[in-house]
């Protein structure tokens, strides 16, 4: 019997992003369905009615839910490629690490964002001391499996795409804290179920602006980018509406550059532009 | 020679979970107690990231987290399943566990030890995550089928030290004719004599339950 798996997915979605690597490292032919979580479908609700969310794996016609335990349920029917060492007390371990991911390093990311102030400040050094900590158990291995990516590293990169956002509203680099990690990350990018799974992280900060946005939060419109030392374009962001300088980000990508110009562009009027140093 | 060691606190649901699995299993343990308001150096430097009970040590090497030790006993003794076999059957046990430490424990929790509003929010929040245990339960003797596995062992608060706590705060929550598959479930559960042997005693629960109250309503 052919086997029937759909994936109940966003594109946004870290959580989504773990399930499209697990199938991708097993070499499942699945079909896509991409949700729109503002507005969920009828058959979303009925495959997760406890907690509409996604993802959800339906296999021949019966849904899983929630990102690990679809990841596990995916590594123990396709066997091949295994995503969780063998030995239990090392299978205890990833499970232990993943878990920690979603308790410290999610909620500390989305507050981030979310918040602002000393609560955002808080969440800062949260999700910077959860970050750490990952890389001290990280330590000399090239991934959290070992030699080899496995169930720890699945479940951490999907964050990776979320830093530019997290970085930008929260103004801090995880590269200053946590340079080990970063090259971790880098590494795992240049797998191939990674690269294809992972969303554009500039994306992901256009998404959290639509999120802010929804949910009321005050969106921090980019003003311009001015010349700072060292060829670092800094970019100055002003709260829509008011003179005051908000908070400056680097940016090194002229990609984004060129992002953030169509955004000035598109976006109502602001009070105070910059653009390569000059007010306007 | 295996040498197993449990750190535990004798009025935790979590730890009772542990040692639970390990009697299932018919494993051997050394059991040490933990005072929750000082705890052990050993303790810490076997649970540096969460400083929590229950740690279970198998050979010198912790496994912290009540659902994932349960996982590691599962895998590493022969024994009575604790998890089905089926991969789907598993996904839908872990699910469920999972639905019971986030959706079930915080506000029934909270509902005991709230007061007005904040005490009818998470009345109504444990009452709607109460309502899909059970219809989950319905039909069955055990969230495991006919013999107790992960589910029952995880919801051990919600069969024994929430009904304790429940009449003594006057919450009436978990009621006879709202959740009769539940309720079913529990007199079942604590009536198996090996859950029975997993459980602290009432009177001892019931004054720490008391003594919570009494601290909430003594003067500042």
């Amino acid at each position: 019997m052919l086997d029937e798996v759909i994936l109940l997915d966003a594109y946004f979605s870290m959580f989504g992003m773990r399930v499209r690597i697990a199938l991708a490292e097993k070499g499942v032919q699945y079909e896509y369905r991409e949700q729109n979580l503002l507005n969920k479908g009828q058959y979303l609700l009925d495959m997760n009615p406890i907690h509409k969310k996604i993802p959800v794996l339906i296999h021949n016609g019966k849904p899983i839910c929630e990102s690990l335990i679809i990841v596990e349920y995916i590594d123990e029917v396709w066997k091949n490629n295994p995503l969780l060492p063998s030995d239990p007390y090392q299978r205890a371990q990833a499970r232990f690490w993943a878990d920690f991911i979603d308790k410290k390093v999610n909620d500390a990311g989305k507050r981030i964002w979310y918040m602002k102030g000393e609560q955002q400040q808080a969440a800062k050094e949260e999700f910077i001391e959860a970050l750490q900590l990952l890389e001290t158990e990280l330590g000399d291995k090239p991934y959290f499996g070992g030699d080899k990516f496995g169930f720890v590293d699945l479940a951490l990169i999907p964050f990776y795409c979320w830093f530019h956002a997290y970085e930008t509203f929260g103004n801090f680099s995880t590269e200053e804290h946590c340079p080990k990690l970063i090259e971790w990350a880098e590494r795992c990018e240049k797998i191939e179920s990674v690269s294809k799974s992972l969303a554009c992280p500039i994306k992901v900060y256009e998404f959290v602006l639509i999120l802010k946005k929804k949910y009321g939060v005050k969106v921090l419109k980019c003003a311009g980018v001015a010349q700072a030392h060292e060829g670092v374009r800094r970019v100055v962001v002003v709260e829509a509406g008011s003179k005051h300088v908000e908070g400056i980000i680097s940016l090194n990508d002229a990609f984004r550059f060129s992002w953030l110009v169509v955004l000035i562009l598109v976006h109502r009027p602001l009070d105070v532009v910059m653009l390569f140093g000059k007010l306007y | 020679m295996a040498e197993v060691k449990m750190f535990g606190a004798w009025g935790s649901p979590f730890s009772k979970r542990v040692e639970m699995g390990l009697k299932l299993k018919g494993v051997e343990y050394e059991y040490i107690e933990e005072d929750l308001n000082n705890k052990s150096s050993l303790l810490l430097n076997y649970n540096p990231v969460h400083k929590k009970v229950p740690v279970l040590v198998h050979n010198g090497k912790p496994i912290a987290e009540s659902l994932i030790i349960l996982e590691y006993i599962d895998e590493a003794w022969e024994g009575p399943d604790i998890l089905p076999k089926d991969p789907y059957e598993r996904a839908n046990a872990r699910f469920w566990a999972k639905f019971i430490d986030e959706k079930c424990m915080p506000p029934m929790w909270k509902a005991c030890w709230s007061i007005g509003e904040e005490r009818a929010k998470a009345k109504e929040e444990a009452s709607e995550a109460l309502k899909f245990l059970e219809n989950e339960i319905n039909g069955q003797k055990f969230f495991g089928g006919d013999t107790i596995g992960l589910v029952d062992i995880a919801a051990n608060f919600i069969g024994y030290w929430f009904r304790i706590a429940e009449e003594i705060v006057g919450l009436e929550l978990m009621t006879q004719d709202k959740y009769p598959n539940l309720c079913k479930w529990a007199e079942e559960y604590c009536k198996c004599s090996f859950v029975k042997e997993n459980l602290p005693p009432k009177d001892k629960l019931a004054d720490i339950f008391k003594g919570i109250i009494q601290a909430q309503s003594a003067p500042k």
